[in-house]
This record gives C-alpha cells, structure tokens and sequence, in this order.
C-alpha cells in the first residue's frame, strides 16, 4: 500500500498562524515540557532507588528529588499541552492515524500518568513522615514504572507519525473488518528503542542537574557536607547520563538514521545545530566540574541555564528531524494559511501577562522565603 | 473516515469522550467555583481574625490542590487524548479554528498552577493581602479558562453565521456562547458550594459553629450559582439551532432528561435555602453526600443533553456523525462511501481486490460477492458510518434497534437515516453499499420478541 494514499487531504481552512510561528511554539513549548518531564521521568527512578538503598545524603537527594517531583509533575504535564495543540494543527494528517493505530496504550496514557501523580504524591508524603511508609514505598516504585511506561508509548507515537510507511503493516494486524483495533505498537521500528533510551539518557542528564541546583538554592547554605555530596553526585550521574547519550545517540542517528547526519550538513542552519546538539550536554559537564571545586551557587546556575540549552538544541533538531522525515510525504510549509491576526495578538498580549504576573508571584515567594529566613 | 476508526466493541470510541469529559467537569467546575468560594472564605477569616476557620480553609486548599492540580488538570489533557482518538477529524476542524483560544487557554493553566501552589504553600508566609491576591489570581485565570473553553465546545453546538474565513471571534462569540458560559459559571459555583458542604461536614463534624460559618457562606454562592445556571439554561434553550430544539422536544429520552435537570437544579436550590442557609445546623455528611449527589446527577445529565442535541453533527454544519463534512454527502453518494474513505478504500482494495476496478472500488461488483463476503463489506461500512453512535452489541445497539425488521425496512432505513430520525446523518454512500450494510444488519438484527401476532409481517 502505497503510504502517500493513506494520508488524510489537508483541512481547507488552513493554517491560523503561519507555519513559522507554530514551529517556534511547537519547539518552545516542548523544550519547556521536556525540562520538568525530565525530572519526573528519570528524577523518580532515581529518588526510589536512593530512597530504597541510599543511606546519609545520598537517601536525602532522593528526598529532595521526591520533594520536588509534584511541582515537576504539575508543570510539565501543563507545559505539554502547547506541544500537543501545534502538533495536531501541522502534523494532523499524520499523528492522528499513528495514535488511532496504538489507540489503547494512547488512550492509557493519561490514565497512568494520572496514577503516577497521585502516587508521587503518597511517596513523597512518605519521605517525610506524613503518610504510611510502607504504602509510600510501594506508591513509589508504581509511578517509577507508570513513568517509564508512559515513555515508551511516546516513543511509540511519535516513531510512529514519522512513518507513515509502517502503519499499512501494522493497520492490516489489528483491525476488525476496517475498524483498527488500537492495540498495536510500532514494535519493528529501528527507531523505537533507541528514541525510547535516548530521551530517557536525555533525562538522567537533567535530573543531575536538578540535583545540582536542588543544593545550591533549595538547600540550607549551613549544610556544606551535604552540598558537596551533592555536587559530587551529580557530577557523577552527569557523567553516567553522558555515556548513555553519547551511546544511545549515536545509535540513534548514526544506526537508524543514516540520511539525518548527511542532510543536516547540506543544509546551512543545522550545519552548526546538529553538530551542536550533540557536543552540547560538555557544557553543562564541565560546569558541575567547576561546581565540585568551586562553592560558589553561580555554577550551578549556569549548568541549569546550560542544560536548558542543551534541552531546546534537541528539541529543535528532533524537529528538523520529524520535518525532513514527513518531507517524504508533503511539505509541511507549503499549506495555506489564513490568519487570524486579532487572536494571535490577544494570546501574545495574554502571554506577556501572564509571564508578568508569574514573575510577581515569584518574587512575592522570593520575598516571602527571605523574611522567614532573616 | 478519511482516518482509522477506533473500533471498540459494546461501548462505541466517541462514548469514552462522554466518560472522560464527565469526569473531568465536575472537577474542573469545582476549579472554578470552589477557587472563588475559597478566596472568599478566605478574605472572610482574615477579616475576623477568626484561627480555627484559617485552619479549616488551609486544610480546604490541599485538598483542593489534589483534585485539581492532579486529577482534574490530567484528565483535561485527557480529553485531548480521547477527542484526538474517537473523532479525529472534528478535532482537526476545532484546532484549525480555535489553536489560539486553546493557546490562551494554556497561559490561564499556568497561572491557575502557579497561583495555586503559592496560595497554599504560602499559606501563612505571606501578608493577608498579598495571600487573597494569589487566591483571586486563581479564580481570575480559572474563570477565563472557563469562558474560553466554553464558548469552544458551544460553537460545535452552533456556530451561528460562522463560515471559513470568518476568522476567531465570531466562531468564539457563537450564539450559544453566552448563555452557556453563564450556566457553567452558575454550575461552578453551585458544585463548588457542595465540594465545600461535603468537605466541611467530615472536617468540622465536631465544630459546629465553625461548620455552619462555612455552610452559610457556601449557600449564598450556591444560590446565585442556581439562579445563574436556570437563566443560562434558558438561553441555552433559546438559541439551539433547529436540529437541537426539535430533539429536545421531539426525543423522549432528552425531554425527560431536561425536566430531571431542571428539577434538580431548582430542587437542590431549595435545599440549600431550607438547609445551610436558613438552618446550617443541619449539614450532616448524610445531608451533604445527597446534596453532592444531586449536583453531580445534575451536571451529568446537562453534559448528556448538551452532547445529545448536536446531533446528527459532531461540529454543527461542518462535521458530521459519521465523520465525513456536509459538503461530502452527495459526492459520497456518487462514488461510494468506501471510495471516499482513505483508509475504507484501502482496506476493501486490500481485502477484496476483485472489486477494484482503475485503482477504484466499483460499487457494483460488491453486489456480485458472496454473501459472507458482502456481509463482511457491510461490515466495514458500519464501521465508520454507523459505529459513531451504535455498538452492535452494547450502547445504542444496532442489534436491539432493528429487532424484528424486515430486509426491506432495514433498507429503507439505511437509506433514509435522516428522514426516519432527523438527528441521523444522511446515508452517505452508493446504492450497492446501502444493499451490502442491509445484508449485515439483517445478520446481527435480533429476532420478533416471542410470536408475531401480524403474521404476514413477521421476519
């Protein structure tokens, strides 16, 4: 089956925004999903495991993560939404038949992240007394697993949008006289396990960091032995984090997609990303070195905002990369487009104060943090 | 149908969107009401310098941050989730239009997020004032992402005088709007009184005084939330596009529903005035659960009807039960239903090759199949154009529906689906295809319950 015919025709009231904007969005909406998803995907393993066998600081990193994990959760579920609204305005033709395919374990998603929050928050209650140890336990390693899980079916859909040759396979396996099944998954796809691994490695990356920031400004500054056990131990699961990427990307680009490295070359604005995307998590490296030396919180500072950058410098070629993949089938940038300019402005007026007033609450907190530490 | 349908047997897919969106709302309403009852409260205590009713409402806020942070904000994004999987061409059509509102939609989440963490982990770190701002921020953001969804989904029960290149706002100030907008905030506040009643009547069972402080306060909210939901109800009713009023009235099922609601609503308005108004003494987690439970009966119910007057649309005059657009029924009718269908075409060009003819099913040769094999045809077609609404088995089933009937009835059925029900799409495919759907529901149509009196009429 030839995959071109199995794409819906496009929608004839076209794009509200021109295709630029909603990349843009697209990618900064992602990039601020994927920082606090981070923390709770690979953050959580990492607090049930220190919880479970960690003794001294390293059971207090895992509490400090823990501590941290239902604001993570709070946000990053919400910062997910504006990925998911541009994603079906452009990329509707081929992300609803992918996730219309797997629609169960798609339509679980929700269900276990769900599960995952409120166990979070019983683990969490656990680690600090106010609620049944035991039952905090197990609560801890079910949102553990739920996370990964909720991963994997990620890995599922969005490998899965991307090929639009693999769904006749797998559409002809699970169907009922037409009707799909939805219990498929992209199983077969050379694609899936890596991209599964390298957004977990991606993860372990910025769970280190956090740890990292988590003691330099979250943590009492009298408590210099546990910063500095800190620092070390995110120094060191940075560094562990960083193998797995370097393998687990290299897998990726280099043994599934062959073309994307050869592509990124001939074309002059990822010439400098690409290559930029994958020597960026050395930034973030060697400032968690210098932060083991120095006590200064200014580096961990600049590791967050490094590792931020490493975070938008994937999410903007895992784009490049779905557009060139998609480009097989249509040009994404070449549909029309009617504007809808006073609603475009009102959202960006919207934006701007909504970000002011953030910013004024944050200070107020700030504030607020500071008079009940004088 | 130019997508995979999602086959799930006995419930239909587009039922999980009923399931999840009932959920979400009687969480989601209490986000909006229960944030404003709270903050009230809130300024109420600080006034009075009244500690145990701080305490009362700081235990209030965690409980709301859980409901609402967790299971309401996961089960919204859940609704994404669902509508993207049961109807993905009307949630196509809905993004295409309103991405912006969702966008702006998504800075109120945010604000609701932040504010909520600060108005309770703050909670006695910060000065009166700066507190009841976080709270009214809130409510402020909560109350906006209300407007704006609501005026969304009203525009799939009517999008007035709206055509494409008519732009956002008219589709946004749809005529059922207003009205709607009023009834939910109504609705808002009426659900949030009764999350306060519950939670107050287990919290300060031994705290008389202070419970019927919080009951009292509650109630005044509640009764205007009443009064707000009948006013908007009423507009809601008097700008239903003509489809709408006539299922209302013409559909048993929905006018007996629409009686329960406003029954309800005005039922529990009078208990609330008798009950914690007038005698707050008597809130009792018995009287609050029966409260609760009407409100949450009644909510349920007015999400039921809201669903069900659309039809035979999913996007009213642009998308159709059946997953096809308005203007696709006469081509469809033409060509074929399968024909029109990506996914249908390419299943029955997979399946049955011999009925390809150019690249093309030609309708006719679907006659000259076996019966099983026509029987299988037919099966498809009601796959996508009937599986919408009818399991075969289970809600609406088409097994039920047909018992008795005769091939020529089922038939003319299937080819007159909107003049034998106003609310049915249009038959939207060729003769032949109508002929091979017939052969399929005469196979699963149950039999006459017990001797037919009319013999000459029996199947």
């Amino acid at each position: 089956m030839d995959p071109h015919s199995l794409a819906a025709p496009p929608n004839p009231l076209g794009y509200p925004t021109p295709f630029w904007f909603i990349e843009l969005f697209k990618v900064l909406g992602f990039s601020l999903h994927v920082a606090p998803m981070n923390l709770w995907y690979a953050g959580t393993i990492v607090a049930v495991l220190l919880g479970a066998f960690g003794r001294g600081h390293a059971k207090t990193v895992g509490n400090h993560i823990a501590r941290a994990l239902p604001f993570a959760l709070a946000f990053g579920i919400n910062f997910g939404v504006i990925p998911l609204l541009f994603m079906q305005v452009a990329y509707y033709q081929y992300f609803y038949p992918a996730t219309v395919l797997m629609a169960w374990p798609w339509f679980m998603v929700f269900w276990i992240v769900m599960v995952g929050y409120f166990c979070v928050y019983l683990y969490h209650l656990a680690t600090e007394n106010r609620g049944p140890a035991r039952f905090g336990r197990y609560a801890g390693w079910l949102s553990a697993g739920a996370f990964v899980v909720v991963g994997f079916v990620f890995a599922n859909a969005l490998s899965l949008t991307s090929a639009p040759g693999r769904w006749w396979g797998i559409f002809r396996g699970a169907n009922v006289a037409g009707g799909a099944t939805g219990l498929a998954i992209n199983w077969g796809d050379p694609t899936l396990v890596p991209r599964w691994l390298f957004m977990f490695s991606l993860a372990v990356l910025t769970t280190a960091v956090f740890i990292k920031l988590d003691a330099a400004y979250l943590t009492r500054r009298s408590d210099d032995d546990y910063r500095l056990y800190a620092s070390r131990f995110a120094f060191a699961m940075y560094s562990v984090g960083l193998l797995m990427f370097i393998g687990v990307g290299s897998w990726y680009i280099f043994g599934t997609r062959a073309f994307a490295f050869p592509r990124a070359m001939a074309n002059p604005v990822m010439r400098v990303i690409f290559p930029l995307t994958m020597i960026s998590p050395g930034a973030p490296w060697l400032l968690l070195l210098i932060g083991v030396k120095s006590r200064a919180r200014l580096w961990a500072g600049l590791a967050g905002i490094a590792q931020f950058g490493v975070i938008a410098l994937n999410a903007v070629s895992r784009q490049w990369l779905q557009n060139v993949e998609l480009g097989h089938y249509t040009d994404l940038a070449a549909k029309p487009v009617d504007l809808q300019l006073s609603a475009l402005i009102v959202f960006l007026v919207l934006f701007v104060i909504g970000v002011g007033l953030i910013v004024w609450m944050l200070s107020k907190a700030i504030e607020a943090n500071r008079r009940a530490a004088a | 149908m130019h997508y995979p349908f999602w086959y799930v047997p006995g419930l239909t897919s587009p039922m999980w969107i009923a399931v999840v969106a009932v959920l979400h709302v009687y969480t989601a309403m209490y986000a909006v009401g229960g944030s404003i009852l709270l903050t009230w409260q809130t300024r109420n205590a600080y006034r009075t310098r009244d500690k145990g009713y701080l305490e009362y409402l700081r235990g209030h806020a965690w409980f709301f941050v859980l409901i609402t942070l967790v299971y309401s904000s996961v089960l919204g994004v859940g609704i994404w989730w669902t509508i993207g999987l049961a109807s993905p061409l009307a949630t196509e059509e809905l993004i295409h239009v309103f991405v912006l509102g969702w966008a702006m939609e998504y800075v109120t989440f945010i604000l609701e997020i932040v504010s909520a963490f600060m108005f309770f982990y703050y909670w006695g770190k910060f000065d009166a004032r700066t507190h009841l701002r976080m709270g009214w921020i809130y409510a402020g953001a909560a109350f906006a992402s209300l407007v704006i969804i609501t005026a969304i989904t009203a525009f799939q029960l009517n999008i007035g005088t709206w055509k494409p290149g008519d732009g956002f706002w008219l589709a946004f100030w749809n005529p059922q709007a207003l009205p709607q907008i009023v009834s939910r905030t109504g609705g808002s506040l009426l659900l949030g009184a009764l999350f306060f009643f519950l939670h107050a009547s287990v919290k300060l069972r031994d705290n008389q005084r202070l419970r019927c402080e919080v009951g009292q306060a509650s109630a005044k909210w509640a009764m205007l939330g009443s009064a707000l939901t009948i006013f908007g109800g009423l507009g809601w009713y008097t700008n239903l596009p003509p489809s709408g009023s006539a299922a209302l009235v013409g559909a048993a099922v929905l006018n007996v529903l629409m009686v329960i609601i406003f029954v309800l609503t005005g039922l529990t308005a009078v208990m609330m005035y008798y009950g914690p108004l007038r005698n707050p003494a008597w809130l009792n987690p018995g009287f609050a659960l029966l409260l609760f439970g009407i409100g949450l009966a009644a909510t349920g119910t007015g999400e039921f009807i809201r669903e069900g007057v659309r039809k035979p649309y999913i996007v009213y005059g642009r998308v159709l039960g059946n997953q096809i657009r308005p203007d696709q029924v006469a081509s469809a009718r033409s060509v074929g239903y399968l024909n029109t269908g990506v996914w249908t075409r390419a299943y029955v060009a997979d399946r049955f090759p011999q009925t390809i003819v150019a690249g093309r099913i030609a309708n006719e040769r679907l006659l000259s199949l076996p019966l099983a094999q026509r029987r299988e045809v037919g099966r498809t077609i009601f796959q996508y154009h009937c599986n919408n609404c009818h399991a075969v088995e289970g809600f609406s089933a088409v097994s039920q529906l047909t018992r008795g009937w005769r091939r020529p009835l089922i038939y003319y059925t299937v080819t007159h689906l909107d003049h034998v029900h106003f609310f049915m799409p249009p038959w939207s495919g060729a003769d032949a295809e109508a002929q091979v759907l017939t052969d399929y529901i005469e196979s699963v149509r149950s039999p006459y319950p017990g001797p037919n009196i009319d013999a000459e009429e029996a199947p």
